[in-house]
């Protein structure tokens, strides 16, 4: 018997070779960034179409009867209203029940707070019906109807405040969301089982959080929650309101069998045990509050003047001590210092939930020890003050041999000729590391301190630069006398007149001037540069970058009590000691024409042919990127409110922009996400990244060189591009940059969203009018440039607009930007899960450059 | 897996493709948990074909993830 032919919807007859064909492809992969998303799997209830949904609001006595007749039944509820429904409007309609309407839908007053009660209860039935996020355009037409044809429902929607949720534009592929705070305030009543529901999942999380070894990251899964949330459907909805008060991190499904499983974010133990909706509320404004004054627990550090290390309060005192024996431990078994995270995971177990350990951890001041921000990425290390103080039990062998150390480095600088460094070799510094492991710890804990000033590789083994400090600090018998010499050694001074600067601060000198001598050399000899910019020297240069950092830890530690204090006119005391502090500071603040000349000498290499051939350095400059922006982002908030001093860190952040846009222009083809994101850090990035942390306006135009403002009329040329094709498309630009600035629980999904409007509405007003598809065949160009429903692609559009620009190549890399940047775009867009603003953030300016090439004439 | 996959992702077919229909990918679990990936081309009648089926690929996890809010529960 012959079996009919198969045949595609389109009528396409499929052979076997087709077949191959199809499953190769299918194997190679898709990349669905660009996939429309279809919802399926409920099936239409007859054969007329369709079927529309119902809902409505029922008494709980009467809700209660129904799930009990759909229990007995062995049905759902939906299935036995449904019945009833049917029964009664098919034998007489006006038999029908009377219709008690508790809202006249024109008289509602289109006053706020009713609107986001009738937002909260659509989204919320919606969410119960499916198990996920209605559509923004269902939303869009439930409260239409609702509010009447007289309300601009659009309009309406989007004064829903953003700490309730999001209405979403109101098109298909957009989703309504709800927040917790949405829930409480809006529907508390209609909502206590899945606010419910909610408490008794965050509870949970806390409880695995606690339990989980501080090494490893604590997760949620399916099978946890089915024991407390029996209801599939109910689960679905606790997931997504977790997944919307960004609770649950990254998650993958177990193969297993297990169902989903999530990472558990810090902020779980930050908010901790808490009794209900409103006690959630209230501890989430209070740790992701930016007002110091609510802290959790934290110690009052301003009383405490530097080195005073004898004053500490009880609370003070505690805090150091868990600290330094977590770090103690973990740098005398590993010799090493501990990653970040599991610092934090001890704190909060040994302090107690009452404290927000993240809040705690990074008060702790410079003196004392670096706790780091909590991550995997940076490490924590403490100074040999708090470990002698807190735990000299652990490290004695250390103490003794750090002292032979220092020792021997006076010695050896006591020796060496005034014209030349002393040094000292690793080789040297294992023979002092007697009863110890590894000289290693002997090396990390000098460095820690500033005793050294670099560390040279070299044939053989590695050389350390002896720093000044150690010339202050001279032969010492105890760790307590070398305590007290070193606290004197970097008192600053107080007299008037030129005085030395702190040893740290020139060590953060040193380190970026052996940046800029790298880099100069590297930028003189294009030839070399494969071998010598790799990821190590580039490493390098991160490592002076983060001397710099430091550098802006001392000056956040005296510059922030200092602006409190002239505050205070009652105490004009403390303010002059501050004052007298941050004086001996201030003339080292060139470390930023440093930052700035090394910053050239990047350019420089970057600009080079060798360079641009290379392309493989984009997740290292990443990297380098990152740390000048961590750099920035502490010295902004530090002088904030010295306003004088901001013009130095936004040089840095405007000399890092120029960089980038530079090598943006070279960027080799094929483009790499990663480099995509690294320029994205370009254009104001940064600048308004750190300004936007310390509510700093950093005006970027302000007392620079006209060359400087160049960026900028750019960028005001292309809006005014914009305007000229639409006037609605600079508000998306705008709207885009808005949503990141002000984060909320959807804010990455939503500026995504404005920027495919800007790039697809752009395009397409900028080419109407055109035969894009006749255009193409008479130009012969390649085949991408029509998709397979015959409509013109976004490449086609970028070549058409730039037809008459002589730079091909550049032509098609502005084309794959786009189609990048629109990808990425999407899939944030369409993510199913909270997508980080920061990173669309810094693709914002890569939108703006792609187009202004494209648009502006 | 196909029947209680909410979210079906319709992939254009590439450009230098035979077969010009949409290519489906549903991203859901099979009856034992295990995570999978199956494409499908729908078919005259209203069939789906199947081409081909394997464990979900780290590359889908986005969204797969995506899927899973949609899944439809039984």
């Amino acid at each position: 018997m012959s079996r009919r032919p198969l045949r595609t919807k389109s009528g396409h007859e499929l052979t076997a070779e087709d077949i191959a064909q199809l499953a190769q492809e299918a194997e190679a992969g898709y990349d669905l960034a660009h996939a429309q998303r279809r919802r399926v799997g409920r099936p239409a209830l007859g054969e007329s179409g369709p079927s529309p949904r119902v809902n409505l609001r029922m008494d709980p006595v009467a809700y209660g009867r129904l799930r009990e007749q759909a229990d007995l039944a062995d049905t759902s509820i939906s299935a036995v209203a449904r019945g009833l429904l049917e029964a009664a409007s098919a034998t007489d309609a006006s038999a029908a029940p009377t219709q008690t309407v508790d809202r006249a839908p024109t008289a509602m007053a289109p006053q706020h707070g009713s609107l986001a009660h009738e937002f909260a209860r659509a989204v919320l039935l919606d969410l119960r019906e499916s198990g996920s996020w209605p559509s923004s355009d269902v939303l869009h037409r439930q409260i239409a109807r609702t509010l009447g044809r007289d309300a601009d429902v659009s309009a309406l929607l989007r004064s829903i405040p953003p700490v309730y949720g999001y209405a979403g534009h109101g098109g298909p592929s957009d989703s309504a969301s709800l927040t917790i705070e949405g829930l409480v305030e809006c529907a508390q009543d209609t909502a206590a089982e899945e606010l419910k529901n909610f408490i008794i999942a965050l509870r949970r999380m806390v409880e695995i959080d606690d339990e989980a070894d501080d090494d490893t990251t604590a997760h949620f899964d399916d099978a946890e929650l089915s024991k407390l949330v029996a209801d599939p459907r109910a689960r679905q909805v606790t997931c997504l309101l977790l997944r919307g008060e960004g609770l649950l991190g990254s998650g993958s499904y177990s193969r297993e069998g297990e169902g989903w499983r999530f990472e558990i974010v810090d902020l779980v133990r930050r908010i901790g045990l808490v009794s209900g909706p409103e006690a959630y509320l209230a501890r989430r404004r209070l740790v992701t509050s930016q007002d110091p004054s609510t802290s959790l627990g934290a110690p009052d550090w301003s009383a405490v003047q530097a080195g005073d290390s004898g004053r500490l309060s009880d609370e003070q005192g505690r805090l150091l001590q868990v600290f330094s024996r977590t770090v103690a431990r973990h740098f005398h078994d590993h010799a090493e210092w501990p990653k970040s995270k599991p610092v934090y995971r001890r704190l909060g177990r040994e302090l107690g939930r009452d404290v927000d350990v993240y809040r705690v951890a990074r008060a702790i001041p410079a003196e004392y020890g670096y706790a780091g921000d909590g991550t995997r990425e940076q490490i924590a290390s403490v100074s040999v003050l708090s470990l002698w103080r807190f735990a000299k039990d652990i490290l004695t062998d250390e103490f003794h041999a750090f002292l032979r150390a220092v020792n021997l480095m006076v010695a050896r600088d006591d020796a060496a000729s005034e014209r030349t460094h002393a040094e000292i070799t690793s080789d040297e510094l294992a023979t002092l590391t007697e009863g110890m492991a590894s000289h290693k710890k002997l090396e990390l804990l000098l460095d820690r301190e500033w005793l050294f000033g670099s560390t040279i590789g070299s044939e053989g083994g590695v050389t350390h630069e002896v720093a000044d400090l150690v010339h202050r600090i001279g032969p010492v018998a105890t760790i307590d006398a070398y305590l007290e010499r070193r606290r004197s050694a970097l008192e600053p001074p107080v007299v008037e007149g030129p005085q030395p600067p702190p040893a740290q601060l020139d060590a953060a000198v040193r380190a970026l001037g052996r940046t800029e001598s790298l880099m100069r050399t590297v930028a003189r000899s294009p030839a070399s540069l494969q071998t010598i910019l790799d990821a190590g020297s580039i490493a390098q240069m991160v490592a002076s970058l983060s001397a710099a950092q430091r550098f802006a830890e001392s000056i956040s530690q005296l510059a922030l009590p200092l602006v409190a204090a002239y505050r205070q006119t009652d105490q004009m005391v403390a303010f002059y000691q501050q004052a007298a502090q941050m004086a001996a500071l201030l003339p080292r603040m060139e470390i930023f024409d440093d930052m700035v000349a090394a910053r050239a000498a990047v350019q420089q290499v970057v600009g080079s042919p060798a360079f641009a051939a290379s392309g493989i350095l984009g997740s290292q400059l990443s990297v380098l990127s990152d740390a000048i922006a961590r750099s920035t982002g502490m010295l902004v908030p530090a002088l904030g409110g010295l306003g004088d001093l901001r013009l130095g860190v936004s040089d840095v952040a405007a000399g890092w922009r120029r960089l980038l846009e530079a090598e943006e222009r070279l960027m080799p083809a094929p483009i790499a996400p990663a480099l995509l994101v690294t320029g994205g850090r370009g254009v104001l990035g940064v600048n308004l990244a750190a300004g936007a942390g310390a509510s700093v306006q950093l005006d970027v135009g302000e007392d620079v060189p006209a060359w400087e403002g160049a960026p900028l009329e750019m960028r005001g040329a292309l809006l005014e591009r914009l305007r000229e094709i639409d006037d609605v498309l600079p508000a998306k630009l705008e709207g885009a940059w808005e949503r990141t600035l002000r984060p909320g629980p959807d804010a990455a999904s939503q500026a995504a969203n404005s920027l495919v409007e800007l790039l697809d509405w752009s395009l397409r007003r900028a080419t109407e009018g055109v035969d894009l598809v006749a255009w193409h065949a008479q130009q012969g160009l390649r085949s991408d440039g029509v998709d397979a429903n015959g409509r013109p692609t976004r490449a086609l559009k970028v070549r058409y607009l730039l037809r008459d620009n002589p730079s091909g190549d550049l032509v098609e890399a502005f084309a794959r930007i786009i189609g990048e940047a629109y990808g990425a775009l999407q899939s944030v867009k369409h993510g199913g899960r909270p997508g980080d603003p920061v990173v669309i953030q810094r693709l914002i300016p890569t939108i703006e450059a792609a187009l202004t090439f494209v648009l502006v004439r | 897996m196909i029947g209680h996959c909410g979210l079906v992702f319709n992939d254009e077919p590439p450009p230098d493709a035979s077969v010009f229909d949409d290519r489906l990918l549903f991203l859901g679990d099979d009856g034992q948990g295990v995570p999978l990936e199956v494409m499908a081309l729908e078919l005259d009648d209203g069939e789906l074909l199947v081409i081909h089926a394997m464990k979900r690929r780290p590359r889908y996890e986005t969204q797969y993830i995506e899927a899973l809010a949609c899944r439809v529960v039984p």
